[in-house]
């Protein structure tokens, strides 16, 4: 027996999922294999005829980008598929991820795209998905997650403290608009608002660090490494290397990033990647996905970084600058450029380990994650 | 047991609440329930008859039907 608000453990659940799908537990568990490249017609049809609405834009290339299926440096985590009489019935993806904790390696995966088909909803099958994943890695992390999902997450992974966005705010005239009503009186506040903003930002340009030189990354190289590890002190933080990045910024089918570094007489001491996107009828805006430094000049490398975007979104037409983040970086470089919190948007974030120890050492590791972790691209 | 399966406070639930206001109400949720109904009482809650239910009063329904509560 166990108590009602602590989820029942792999084999309890097998067996009350193996029974609502009709099957022997063994059936379940021997059900579940790894994706291959002959599957992915199968596995775009499937998504395509249960979660249509969650697919953007062209899902095959989406997944051969994103999965291995079977194949040798391709893909950078794996896709696990369900079967129950030769029908496939759910699947879960993972990233493989390797973070660095109390000057230590730990290998894990990150958890995404759980789905399970319609016919087969109310079964349990995404909490068996979950636990089945949990077998085959030391520890496991979910960052953000739909309403569908949330509570699952909350459920069998430790809640951790969630990531939070931050705004910097470039065109104002949506947020006057909402305020104030009459166009007459919103346009020319919009306008010396906006006037104000820019002049705030070239401000703040003028007096950051003209140490740092920042040039556009179209290709990371192997120095890029040493920003994550040299961050990891004190803070446990997921790393990154050149050929990590360039895939996942550069060759993503839903859109690539634009890069910059922050270079001090050659070296690289920073980075940040963003890019400008819109969805359901916003308008533009830029997505900060990635951002970090190192160094004793860190919060002036960083703060210079930010700046940076800024003037290349406000190039952009874009609205606003959005950054969600878990102690990526300190407050006061995000205020001093001029961001504010939007508390109100937030991605949680859960940790499970079989080991109770990795889990309790893990958990109470200060944690710093950008959106990076997450797989939403920004939509 | 309701209220602990969706992992909610029981006074937010109504025999009228529906489903889809109901956020722990998730693959979590029906596994929850699932497992409290079969181990409290030794009755199965299928999956079909769980993807039907859209309230809690079709629980409260499902429950009263095998005789689990009273009125």
């Amino acid at each position: 027996m166990f108590s009602a608000r602590q989820p029942p453990g792999f084999e309890r659940t097998t067996a009350l999922v193996a029974r609502a799908l009709g099957v022997t537990p063994s059936d379940l568990e021997n059900g579940l294999r790894r994706a291959g490249a002959g599957d992915l017609a199968e596995i775009v049809a499937f998504r395509k005829a249960n979660f249509d609405e969650l697919i953007q834009g062209d899902d095959a290339a989406y997944l051969q980008w994103r999965y291995r299926l079977g194949r040798v440096d391709a893909g950078m985590g794996e896709l696990w598929l369900l079967f129950r009489g030769g029908e496939l019935i759910g699947a879960v993806g993972t990233e493989d991820i390797e973070c660095l904790h109390n000057g230590t390696r730990c290998h894990g995966v990150r958890t995404m795209d759980i789905l399970v088909a319609r016919a087969v909803q109310s079964s349990g099958l995404g909490v068996w998905l979950n636990q089945a994943i949990f077998r085959t890695t030391p520890f496991a992390m979910a960052v953000g997650a739909n309403r569908r999902s949330a509570g699952t997450v909350n459920r069998l992974f430790r809640a951790m403290p969630p990531l939070v966005e931050w705004r910097l705010l470039i065109d104002t005239r949506a947020f006057v608009r909402k305020r104030i009503p009459l166009a007459l009186l919103a346009a020319p506040v919009a306008l010396a608002a906006n006037f104000a903003l820019r002049f705030g930002r070239e401000l703040a340009g003028m007096f950051s660090d003209r140490k740092f030189e920042v040039r556009p990354i179209a290709r990371f190289d192997d120095d890029v490494t040493a920003l994550y590890v040299a961050d990891a002190a004190g803070r446990t933080v997921v790393k990154r290397d050149a050929a990590f990045l360039n895939y996942r910024l550069f060759q993503n089918p839903r859109g690539a990033y634009l890069a910059a570094g922050a270079y001090r007489d050659g070296r690289l001491e920073g980075i940040i990647a963003w890019r400008a996107t819109s969805h359901d009828g916003e308008p533009r805006w830029a997505h900060v996905i990635e951002v970090q430094a190192t160094g004793t000049d860190r919060n002036a490398v960083l703060r210079k970084l930010l700046l940076h975007v800024g003037r290349q979104a406000d190039a952009a037409a874009c609205h606003r600058v959005s950054l969600i983040m878990l102690d990526a970086l300190p407050s006061s470089v995000l205020w001093s450029c001029g961001f504010i919190t939007a508390r109100h948007n937030r991605k949680i974030f859960g940790l499970h380990a079989n080991d109770p120890a990795l889990l309790s050492s893990l958990s109470g590791a200060k944690w710093a994650l950008t959106d990076l972790c997450d797989d939403n691209d920004g939509s | 047991m309701i209220a602990d399966a969706f992992n909610e406070p029981a006074a937010s639930l109504e025999p009228t609440t529906l489903r889809e206001t109901v956020q722990g109400w998730d693959s979590m949720g029906v596994l929850m329930l699932t497992a409290e109904i079969d181990e409290r009482f030794g009755v199965e809650l299928s999956a079909e008859t769980s993807r039907g239910m859209q309230s809690v009063d079709d629980i409260l329904r499902f429950l009263r039907e095998h005789d689990l509560v009273r009125d």
